[in-house]
This record gives structure tokens, C-alpha cells and sequence, in this order.
């Protein structure tokens, strides 16, 4: 093996945040273009050019999530079969709302009939907006560690109070998301598209970055990280061990997710290029720069999700009931064998999934015109 | 111990997704081939008319296509959501062929099948055809991690457990992708898709020839799927026979108990033909039996026995007995208790864990569980026979009147006069269920004859459970329950439509009801 236990279990910690990442980062427009649909899209037509805008990429897209959700399986057993079920009121919804688009995108325009048409639109919506505000859910309730120890034979027990998943800095996370999203979405379509739509999305997407710039201004405002419980590991983690995540000590305090940019300064660069990036979509939304809106969007989810990231660091699953518990990327992960496995076919495919999504962007790039042409239904 | 509802509500949202998810699957495995070769015959001779059949064929492709995709994507969630402990147990294995699949398969299948609908004009021939080509091997290779996982669960392969994590962690990547059930299932179900693929063409050209419109395109797509179907019924059929050999192998009860034997007969053993399976006697009534024919299907030998039931049931009963002997070193291992002498016992007796597991549906004191409760789990290791008999019989019996369609069905294309062939055309389209119903009986086989096995003999199917509440698991059956079938409705009533319309939905102007303005349009 080339690579260490603990070399393999900070490599799928990245890897498996990475994967998240480019779910965000591609499937995320697709997410905003099918959640704004009604509203972007006023006409019969332009709703069709929306759906063709994405039509070609938003299934391989989706893809990154599919698969991100398998490495959690693959490599992080633990943290699978905990969050899955732990959440599991909040996941059947999301799984709920995934199951619809597809269908909805690709039923919607086959019949001619318009309440068949609308019904589409805004199941379609739906399914944009609802898994949007679930991930900002799970981020946000992770984040303040979740209700759960295990057992004995090292079952997960967890409190199944669902309500409890709706507390305010959850639902502070679900809006920045949901935010995010439409405004990927809105970039996009002013990118991909002319005239009437492009103007439209245009207003959205200045609106979206502003409303994004006080949420990120909230969170700084009311100091949220500094007041926010956070944990930390406070016994010695022999990292190139099979660990048994019960085997640790965890506290509990206020502030505790500021250690690392204590411990490390340069990552406080993080949040601040995100409030930068964030000014930077705006102001090429206003000079009508999309391409560059674009590329600045890229940035901000980056950054942002980089700054959680470095925030939970090496929490991957904090329990709130019993802190000793928690999981993290040293205790939660796979055996050294099936890291390396998988670490080895990330590295022989990865690249070429790279290579031939980038290729089919490329077929399928230009602007979609408000023509025939774009209007058609290709399946 | 167990709460058997929260067990049997799980079991149920998990077959019904999986099996709906599998009413979508085989039809996308074969017409994505059959599509592959229709284009290919577009770009090799240039008929113009191939490439309407593999865009009519791609659109009822792609309302298919759509469900597999959404209803595959639960089936992920739900190891996680349903089965936490067993994700827990097998993770660190079976996780490795479902990421595969999104790296290696699903990817390549869904990043390119957006170029299959758009690329037509952004693309050369030679680039549309080899990105169809693709999308037919990402989906079949997709299958094939698939159902890597899934042999897995039913003849577990290159793991070891783990005493200090409680889970089973991978020793050889070679043994599972190499599992000799895998590799007969990987054939038989690829090809049960193709022959899905190829029923579905040759029921919906049979009824075009019927209606007499758009001949041209009905007799290629009837003569694709002929020829197609043909090949593919025969190698299921031929897996299939594969497949009761393998059972003999690795998988004793399910064999024993598709065939209702419940003795061990003298070599070679009966097949039993027909019979109604009386689980409570431990019989099968009113057997209708054919001599010889099952110990040679399953041993391929004039002399090795079929074990029957009653035998392995004295097996297993043994088995956990020393399972349960191996639950006690595991539990003074767990303590903390650490002496090379309890590990070694401890090594010598893990292989039976698992049977000391299935007596915690009665007990959590394995230990010290009763001679009542041991018989008990004996009796559990035996899965419902009725079920399974009958399944198999059906799978087996739809397969044999597909065999009989598609032979006539070459013959009469072969010969030039399938249209005057009434009878077959009718029969071809009335049989167009028999697929699915073959396969989803098929599952029913695999899946009802792997109890009370999560992973044969590793992990009881009842411990794999998440700790969640039964009011839990309940919503969000109802919920998926009414989602997928409203869905199915609308798929099924868009999939008629379009295939009534037949070519003349691409709007090219070339096709019955745009040439024929005696004939009423169906409205879309």
C-alpha cells in the first residue's frame, strides 16, 4: 500500500468533501434552474428553453451526489449508517423530492395540455427547492452535533424527534443553501440564455447575491461562530490505528469549531473571499458579465463549503448526547485495505469522468436563442 | 431483541422500492442495446429510416429511462435509512462495488445520455454512435456492480470479521469481483434485460403490423428484436440452468426450496414439477415429479445427493449450536478479557457466529438460550417455501413461452411472411408483460430464498435494522408507496400513448398518421 492508514483516512476526508463539492458546484445549477422554472420562465416557450438549458448535463450531474453518498457508504461506514438513519425523517422528504425530477423533466413538455404542463412546473420547483433546503438542514443540525450514542454491539440509537431538526441556526443553514442554489440557477440561466429570460434572470441573480450578502453579514453580525456550540477531541488519537470511535474523549463547549482557524490563521481567508467573491457576482451581474459571474459563483461555494470544512475539522458526525461518540474522519472511516481499494479507483476514474463531462459541456455549449431550436423537445 | 413489525415494515418498503426500481431497469439494460445496433445499422448503411427507429425507440427509452433513475437513487438512501446496523456490519465491503457503480458505470451512463437526445445535430455519426454504444455499457456496467453486491449478500466472499469494531472488513477485492455467483447472476439478469428490451419491440412492432401502418419501420424493428430476443432468451435459459448448479453449490436451501424437497432423496433426486408446499408438515402435496431431472440439473451427476430441508435444518441447528459457543468467546473478547487462548477459539468458531445471531430474535441472552429457543432459530433458517416454489415456476414457465415466441418469431422473419402470421403478431403483443413478471418473480427467487439472511450466514436479515420507530418507517412507506405508483401511472399511460402514436411522434412528416389524413391523430 502506498499510502499510510492515516495519509488515507485525511485523503477520503477530501475526497468524500470533494465529491459533495462538485455535486454543488455542477448539479447546483440544475437544482436553481428547475426550482426558479415558474418564475424565471413566464411563457410555455421559455420554460421549454430553461429545461433544454440543462437538459444534456443535469443527469450526470446528479451523478456526484449518487456517488458521494456511495464513497460515504464505502469509506465511512459509521457515518453512513448513523446520519442515514438519524435523519431519517428529513431524508425520506429529500428522497421524496429527487425521485421527482426526472420525471418531471422529462414528462413535463410531452403532453400539450397546459394544467398537465403547470402541474409539472411546479412538482418541478419543488423538486429544486426541497432538496436544497434539506442539505442546508443537515449541514446546519450536524453542525450542532446530532442525537445519538451507540450501544453494546455498536448499534446507533438515536431520538427520534423530528421537530427538533428545525431550530434556527438549521433553518439559517437551509436558507443560505436554498440562496445558493437559485443562485446558481439564476447565473446560469442569464448565461445560457437571451433577451426576455436573460434580462429576467439578471434582476434575480442581483437580488439573490444581496439577499446572500446579509445572510453572510447575520452570521458575522450575531457571532455565531463564537457563540455556537462546537466539540473538540481532548485524548490522543493514534490516527494510523483502526480506531473504535467510543474509544475517545469529546467535549462540548462554546466555540469550539474557531479552534482551527485559531490553530490555523490563513484559513480566515475562507469566509472573507466568499463575502469578496459574493460582491463579485453582483457586480458582473450588473455589467451583464455572466461567464464571470459564473466563474465568481464557483468561488463562493467553494470557499464557503472549504470554510465548514475547516470549521468541523476532523468531525465528521457530532453527537450531541454523548460527545464521546462523535465521529470523526480517524474513527468513522473503512479498513486501511478498502480505503486504498477505493482510493485506487478514484484515481484511474475520476480523471476520465472529469474529462467526458467537460467534453459534453463542450458539445453543448453556446447560447440557447429564442427560436425554434431551442424550443424543441429532443426526447 | 427484535421488534418484528418495525423488521417486517422495512422488508417491505425495501422490496417495494427495489422491485419497483426493477420494473424500469431491464428495459433500460435492453434497449439500450438494441438501440446501439439500430444506430449502428444507420451509420453503417446509411438507411435513413434506422435512425428513426433508434430515435422512436430512444423516446420511449427515455419515459422509461427517467423512473429508473429516480427510483434508483432510494434505493441507495435506504441501506443507510432502513438497515443502519447491517451498512454498519458490511460496509466496509459491501460499499465498495455501490461506489464503483457511481464511478465506473453510472456516471458514464447518465453523463452521456443527454447526448444521445441532444447531440443528433451537434454531433458526427461516428461520435452519436459511439456515445450510444456508451450509454448501453455504462448501464450494463452498472448492472454488473450491482449485482457484485448483491452475490455478496447471497455467498459472502473475502471478508474477515472484525471483533473489536463488530463488522465484517474486506481481505481480498479478487474473491467478491471474482464470487462465482456473481458472475452467473451478471449474465443471467443482463440477459433477461435484453430479452425485456427485445419483447417490448417485438410486442410493439407486432402491433403495428397488425394496425397495417408504418410497415417499413415495424418489420426492421420486428426483425431486430427477433434476433436479439432469440440469443438473449437462450442464454438466460442456459444461465439459468447455470444458476440451479451454482445453487447446489453455495446455496443449499434455496435450492432445496424452490424444488419443495424436503427429504434428501437417493441420487439422482426428482424435480418436482408441480406440488402445493406444506410448510407446517414439512411436505409437498400432490407432487407432480419428473425422475432424475433435479440431481442432474444441480449436482450435473449420476451420484451426489440433493440435500433436502429436514437435513439441513438438523445442520444448521448444530451450526448454531457453535454459534452460539463463538457469541460467548465474542462477548469475553468484547469485555475486555485478552488471552491468545480465547482468540484462538474465538477464530476457530466465528465462521458459525452468524447462526448464533439468528437465536437473538428470541433471546438477547444468546449464551444461555434454551433448547426451545435453538429450535426455534433451526426452524427459521428455513425460508417460506410457497413463495419461492411458486415464483420459480412462474419465471420459469414465462421464459419458456418467450423461447417459443422468439423462435417463431425468427423463423417467420427469416421466411419473410410475419404478417401473415396473425396469430404470432397477437401473441407477441398480449405476451408483452411476461418480462416483467418473469423478473420480478425472479427477485422474489433470489432475494425470499437468501431468508433469514441479511448476508447468508453472517448476519440475520431481522438485526439489520436502523433503531427507528415503526410510525417512522410506516410514513414513509405510504408515502413511496402512493409517489411510485402515481408515477407509474403516469409512465405507463405516457408509454401507451406514445407507443399507439409510433414513428409519427419524431414529427417528421413521414410516418401513418402524417401521411394518412383519413386516420384520427391521437392527440397528445
Amino acid at each position: 500500500m502506498i499510502f499510510d492508514y492515516e495519509t488515507l483516512k485525511l485523503i477520503w476526508w477530501f475526497l468524500i468533501g470533494a465529491l459533495f463539492l462538485m455535486f454543488a458546484l455542477t448539479g447546483g445549477f440544475d437544482l436553481g434552474v428547475v426550482a426558479l422554472l415558474p418564475f424565471v420562465g413566464r411563457k410555455d416557450a421559455e420554460r421549454r428553453i430553461l429545461l433544454n438549458s440543462v437538459g444534456a448535463t443535469w443527469e450526470g450531474n446528479q451523478v456526484w451526489l449518487v456517488t458521494a453518498v456511495a464513497a460515504i457508504f464505502a469509506a465511512w461506514p459509521w457515518a453512513y449508517a448513523s446520519a442515514f438513519s438519524i435523519l431519517y425523517f428529513i431524508i425520506s422528504i429529500l428522497v421524496l423530492a429527487l425521485v421527482l425530477k426526472p420525471p418531471g423533466i422529462d414528462y413535463r413538455s410531452k403532453l400539450a395540455h397546459k394544467g398537465w404542463r403547470r402541474l409539472w412546473d411546479g412538482i418541478l420547483s419543488i423538486s429544486g427547492v426541497v432538496p436544497a433546503l434539506i442539505f442546508g438542514l443537515i449541514l446546519g443540525n450536524v453542525l450542532q452535533g446530532l442525537p445519538f450514542h451507540y450501544n453494546e454491539e455498536l448499534r446507533v440509537v438515536h431520538n427520534n424527534s423530528f421537530v427538533a431538526y428545525f431550530n434556527p441556526p438549521a433553518l439559517l443553514g437551509a436558507a443560505m443553501v436554498l440562496n445558493i442554489f437559485l443562485l446558481q440557477g439564476s447565473a446560469w440561466i442569464a448565461f445560457k440564455t437571451r433577451e426576455d429570460l436573460q434580462a429576467r434572470a439578471r434582476w434575480w441573480l442581483i437580488g439573490l447575491a444581496l439577499l446572500c450578502l446579509v445572510l453572510e453579514f447575520s452570521i458575522w453580525l450575531f457571532d455565531l461562530p463564537q457563540k455556537t456550540i462546537g466539540y473538540r477531541i481532548t485524548s490522543l488519537i493514534a490516527g494510523n490505528e483502526s480506531l473504535n470511535p467510543l474509544n475517545k474523549t469529546v467535549v462540548q463547549e462554546a466555540g469550539a469549531w474557531q479552534t482551527n482557524y485559531q490553530n490555523y490563521p490563513y484559513l480566515r481567508v475562507l469566509p472573507y473571499l466568499a463575502w469578496i467573491a459574493l460582491w463579485g457576482v453582483m457586480i458582473s451581474a450588473w455589467l451583464r458579465r455572466f461567464g464571470l459571474a459564473i466563474g465568481a459563483l464557483l468561488l463562493v461555494v467553494i470557499s464557503l463549503s472549504l470554510s465548514y470544512m475547516a470549521a468541523l475539522f476532523p468531525f465528521i458526525l457530532p453527537s450531541s448526547i454523548n460527545p464521546h461518540h462523535s465521529l470523526t474522519l480517524w474513527d468513522a472511516c473503512s479498513s486501511h485495505f478498502t480505503l486504498m481499494a477505493l482510493l485506487w479507483a478514484g484515481i484511474f476514474f475520476l480523471p476520465l469522468v472529469l474529462a467526458y463531462t467537460a467534453w459534453v459541456y463542450r458539445v453543448m455549449r453556446g447560447p440557447l436563442l429564442n427560436d425554434a431550436s431551442s424550443h424543441k423537445l429532443p426526447y | 431483541m427484535v421488534d418484528g413489525t418495525l423488521v417486517n415494515l422495512s422488508r417491505l418498503q425495501f422490496a417495494l422500492t427495489a422491485m419497483y426500481h426493477f420494473l424500469f431497469v431491464p428495459l433500460t439494460l435492453g434497449l439500450s442495446f438494441m438501440m446501439a445496433i439500430m444506430e449502428s445499422v444507420y451509420v453503417l448503411t446509411g438507411k435513413k429510416i434506422y435512425q428513426h427507429m433508434t430515435k422512436f425507440w430512444g423516446k420511449l427509452f427515455a419515459i422509461n429511462f427517467a423512473m429508473g433513475v429516480a427510483t434508483g437513487i432510494t434505493l441507495e438512501f435506504q441501506f443507510g435509512m432502513n438497515w443502519a446496523y447491517y451498512s454498519h456490519y458490511v460496509g466496509d465491503v459491501f460499499g465498495l462495488p455501490l461506489a464503483l457503480e457511481g464511478l465506473i458505470a453510472f456516471f458514464l451512463e447518465s453523463t452521456l445520455i443527454g447526448l444521445v437526445f441532444f447531440g443528433w445535430e451537434r454531433l458526427t455519426k461516428v461520435q452519436h454512435l459511439t456515445v450510444t454504444w456508451l450509454v448501453a455499457l455504462g448501464s450494463n456496467l452498472s448492472g454488473l456492480w450491482v449485482l457484485i453486491a448483491n452475490a455478496w449478500m447471497q455467498h459472502p466472499v473475502g471478508a474477515e470479521f472484525n471483533y473489536e469494531l463488530m463488522r465484517m472488513e474486506l481481505t481480498s477485492i479478487k474473491e467478491v469481483f471474482f464470487n462465482p455467483v456473481a458472475q452467473v447472476k451478471f449474465v443471467h439478469t443482463m440477459a433477461s434485460g435484453y430479452v425485456t428490451g427485445a419483447m417490448f419491440v417485438l410486442g410493439i412492432s407486432s402491433y403495428y403490423l397488425l394496425k397495417g401502418r408504418d410497415l417499413a419501420f415495424a418489420r426492421r424493428s420486428f426483425a431486430v428484436a427477433s434476433g436479439f430476443g432469440l440469443a438473449a432468451i437462450l442464454s438466460v435459459l442456459v444461465l439459468g440452468d447455470e444458476s440451479g448448479y451454482n445453487l447446489g453449490e453455495v446455496q443449499k436451501v434455496k435450492l432445496a426450496a424452490i424444488e419443495g424437497e424436503w427429504q434428501t432423496e437417493a441420487a439422482p433426486a426428482a424435480f418436482t414439477l408441480f406440488g402445493i408446499p406444506n410448510q407446517a408438515m414439512e411436505r409437498t402435496d400432490y407432487a407432480l415429479r419428473i425422475p432424475y431431472a433435479l440431481g442432474l440439473i444441480a449436482t450435473r451427476s449420476f451420484d451426489k445427493p440433493v440435500i433436502g430441508l429436514k437435513e439441513l435444518k438438523m445442520q444448521n441447528e448444530a451450526r448454531i449450536r457453535k454459534g452460539i459457543t463463538a457469541y460467548g468467546y465474542l462477548q469475553r473478547l468484547r469485555a475486555g478479557e485478552n488471552n491468545q487462548a480465547l482468540k484462538y477459539a474465538f477464530n476457530n468458531s466465528k465462521a458459525f457466529l452468524g447462526y448464533g445471531l439468528l437465536v437473538k430474535r428470541y433471546t438477547d441472552q444468546v449464551v444461555d438460550a434454551s433448547e426451545d429457543q435453538i429450535k426455534a432459530a433451526a426452524t427459521d433458517t428455513i425460508p417460506h417455501i410457497a413463495p419461492l416454489f411458486w415464483s420459480f415456476r412462474v419465471m420459469v414457465g414465462c421464459g419458456i413461452i418467450m423461447l417459443f415466441i422468439f423462435v417463431m418469431a425468427f423463423y417467420y422473419n427469416a421466411k419473410r411472411n410475419v404478417e401473415e402470421q396473425r396469430w404470432l403478431l397477437k401473441l407477441a403483443l398480449y405476451s408483452m408483460p411476461l418480462p416483467w413478471i418473469a423478473i420480478e418473480a425472479g427477485w422474489i427467487v433470489a432475494e425470499c430464498g437468501r431468508q433469514p439472511w441479511a448476508i447468508a450466514e453472517i448476519l440475520p436479515t431481522f438485526l439489520g435494522t436502523s433503531t427507528n420507530t415503526v410510525a417512522q418507517v410506516f410514513t414513509s412507506l405510504i408515502g413511496l408507496a402512493l409517489l411510485y405508483t402515481a408515477l407509474l401511472v403516469v409512465e405507463l399511460w405516457l408509454m401507451f400513448k406514445y407507443a399507439r402514436r409510433g414513428p409519427s411522434s419524431l414529427n417528421l412528416g413521414l410516418y401513418h398518421f402524417e401521411t394518412h389524413s383519413s386516420g384520427s391523430l391521437p392527440k397528445l
